[in-house]
């Protein structure tokens, strides 16, 4: 179960001569549960494409998907109904804008409920619980979606992904374009479905910090494949190349250290994952 | 997405592309009311065999030429039967006798449900549907047995026939005139040869430098709407929408939620362009320098005068008995 690719390749329009792929021999696994994964990588490079293979939105060119247990894959037929699989596999798109429509955040926020057959009273108690969840309060239910903030349509819209109760989250970029107190309850809001309701948290970012201080583990796209997929640890101290190669950037910490131990002649682990634990082990020194 | 092709220019360097875009609008017009002034097939089929000429002497491919036809097809093919079917002058030149029996009903059913059910995996679409038209005219004339109506005479008229080829043909030819300046010249430049022969409104204090530049926005944002239509649809589907399935009122209800993102998106979007156009100091109505000129060339001219000719002579078979 959970996710699983073989061998996937993706081209946007396979039936030209001599196209591109925007996903090259993609092979990976996650699970259903408890996972906590950052994909990284620079612009283009193809994570887009990725996460949306994790939910049917785009069907393999090549190769083969299995997700909860379900195969997508490239057949002459018609488009299959993939509607079970988004049930599980829940993606928030990077702009809200996309997706919120209803005339108030309450209904906007059943819809996928309501899509998936559930009555209207049984729909407004799951959104609730999902509103509550990401901490939009009952002033905000009425409210038309357009009226709110830029950081507040991203809740809103994440609640109505959350609302299809998904085994696995995956967000692309959640936290591109908000102020740093709305993107700390959006990672805190992660942390709380990863490690207290036990889902598998996928989000897509470009921010090193969030990477060292929340994931588990690092998938990095570049060049249209999957060059690394292992610990955050792994990666930034023995991945040199790959680190230049994909133009990923070194957490603030990792850099810091780095320079502490250069100036200062220390031994500083280099891998801590916040700035309070590197004061910490500072003072632990002096 | 990626293959969405503004338009159905086709970059090439014929001696049509080389025309200017004001020589090649004027000359369809021109073209176009002149093929109205025919009264015979004849005149229309010569006139369709010269744009075929014209197009493969400029080394364009007729496959695409046709395919701009597709979406006239069914019109053209509904107004041949029906001036086939109700045109009564002239000798009948064929009759037959059409019998609506328990077994030919039922037979049309049965075709009807195959030709809808294989409507889904088949490429050749308008071809299936002749064979579905012509299996129904079968089945009607041969399947007598168990009678339900009387018989229905079947008359096709001399003059039926003629006018519904004629109207059939000069469709078909009007659209290949189209095609030809839609296929050899960009849409820029068609904005452009708008902009200079709107220029006669400005007596009405109509500016068509404001037209073009409509003209010109509207399409350079459809390929970008037509994606952020794709990235919505995604969204949706990913809340469990579904644009394809399910009954009409469900099917209208998901439409909902595609056109209002649709429109929230569009709206700021022009917005936000208006502020980034102001803020490089553009003025609607001052004049400025420009990218691309026009240039009128001794070709175009001749172009012209070719044209003109033709409908004169289209004028001439008019007044001509």
């Amino acid at each position: 179960m959970g996710i699983s690719l073989k061998e996937v390749s993706y081209s946007y329009n396979p039936k030209r001569k001599g196209t591109k792929y925007a996903l090259k021999n993609v092979s990976l696994e996650i699970n259903e549960r408890d996972e906590m994964i950052a994909i990284i990588g620079e612009s283009g490079s193809g994570k887009s494409t990725l996460v949306s293979l994790f939910n049917a939105l785009k069907i393999p060119t090549l190769g083969e998907a299995n997700v909860m247990g379900i195969t997508i894959k490239k057949i002459r037929k018609r488009k299959e109904n993939y509607n079970s699989i988004r049930k599980h596999v829940g993606l928030v798109f990077q702009f809200s804008d996309y997706q919120l429509f209803e005339e108030t955040v309450l209904n906007d926020v059943m819809f996928a409920p309501m899509n998936f057959g559930y009555k209207k009273e049984e729909a407004k108690e799951i959104a609730i619980k999902a509103l509550n969840l990401v901490g939009i309060d009952e002033s905000f239910y009425e409210k038309s979606p357009f009226q709110l903030s830029g950081g507040e349509k991203k809740i809103v819209s994440i609640a109505g992904i959350l609302a299809m109760e998904p085994d696995i989250l995956v967000f692309d970029e959640p936290t591109a374009g908000l102020d740093p107190e709305t993107k700390k309850k959006m990672i805190e809001l992660f942390r709380v479905l990863n490690r207290d309701l036990h889902k598998t948290v996928v989000f897509i970012t470009h921010d090193m910090n969030i990477v060292m201080e929340y994931a588990k583990r690092v998938i990095v796209v570049a060049d249209r494949t999957i060059k690394y997929d292992g610990t955050k640890e792994e990666l930034f101290l023995n991945h040199l190349d790959i680190v230049k190669d994909a133009h990923i950037d070194y957490p603030d910490t990792f850099i810091i250290s780095k320079m502490i131990n250069e100036k200062l002649n220390k031994n500083i682990n280099q891998l801590l994952e916040s700035k309070e634990e590197l004061l910490e082990e500072l003072l632990k020194d002096e | 997405m990626n293959n969405f092709v503004l338009g159905q220019y086709v970059p090439g360097n014929s001696y049509l592309h080389k025309l200017d875009p004001r020589a090649k609008i004027i000359s369809t017009i021109v073209l176009m009311v002149a093929i109205f002034f025919f009264k015979n097939v004849y005149a229309i089929l010569v006139s369709l065999a010269l744009i075929i000429i014209l197009l493969l002497t400029a080394r364009l491919s007729i496959i695409k030429a046709i395919k701009g036809l597709k979406p006239l097809l069914i019109l053209s093919l509904f107004v041949f039967i029906f001036q086939l079917l109700f045109n009564r002058q002239g000798d009948i030149i064929y009759n037959t006798k059409l019998y609506f029996s328990l077994t030919s009903i039922s037979a049309i059913l049965l075709i009807t449900i195959i030709y809808f059910i294989s409507l889904k995996y088949l490429k050749l679409k308008f071809l299936w549907l002749l064979v579905y038209l012509s299996l129904i005219f079968i089945s009607l004339k041969y399947l007598s047995f168990v009678e339900l109506f009387n018989p229905f005479d079947l008359n096709i008229y001399k003059e039926g026939l003629n006018t519904s080829l004629f109207v059939f043909f000069r469709l078909i030819t009007i659209v290949f005139i189209s095609t030809l300046l839609t296929l050899t010249t960009k849409p820029t430049d068609l904005t452009l040869a708008i902009e200079w022969l709107f220029r006669p409104l400005k007596i009405f204090k109509i500016n068509p430098e404001e037209i073009a530049l409509i003209i010109t926005i509207a399409l350079r944002y459809i390929p970008t709407i037509l994606d952020e239509a794709y990235k919505i649809m995604d969204a949706q589907a990913a809340r469990g929408a579904d644009f394809k399935n399910g009954s009409l009122i469900k099917r209208i209800k998901q439409l909902v939620s595609l056109l209002v993102p649709m429109f929230v998106i569009s709206f700021e979007r022009s917005d936000e362009l208006a502020d980034a156009m102001l803020s490089r100091n553009f003025v609607p109505g001052k004049p400025k320098t420009r990218y691309h000129i026009l240039k009128w060339n001794y070709k175009d001219t001749v172009a012209l005068v070719i044209v003109t000719l033709f409908l004169g002579g289209a004028i001439c078979l008019y007044i001509l008995p």
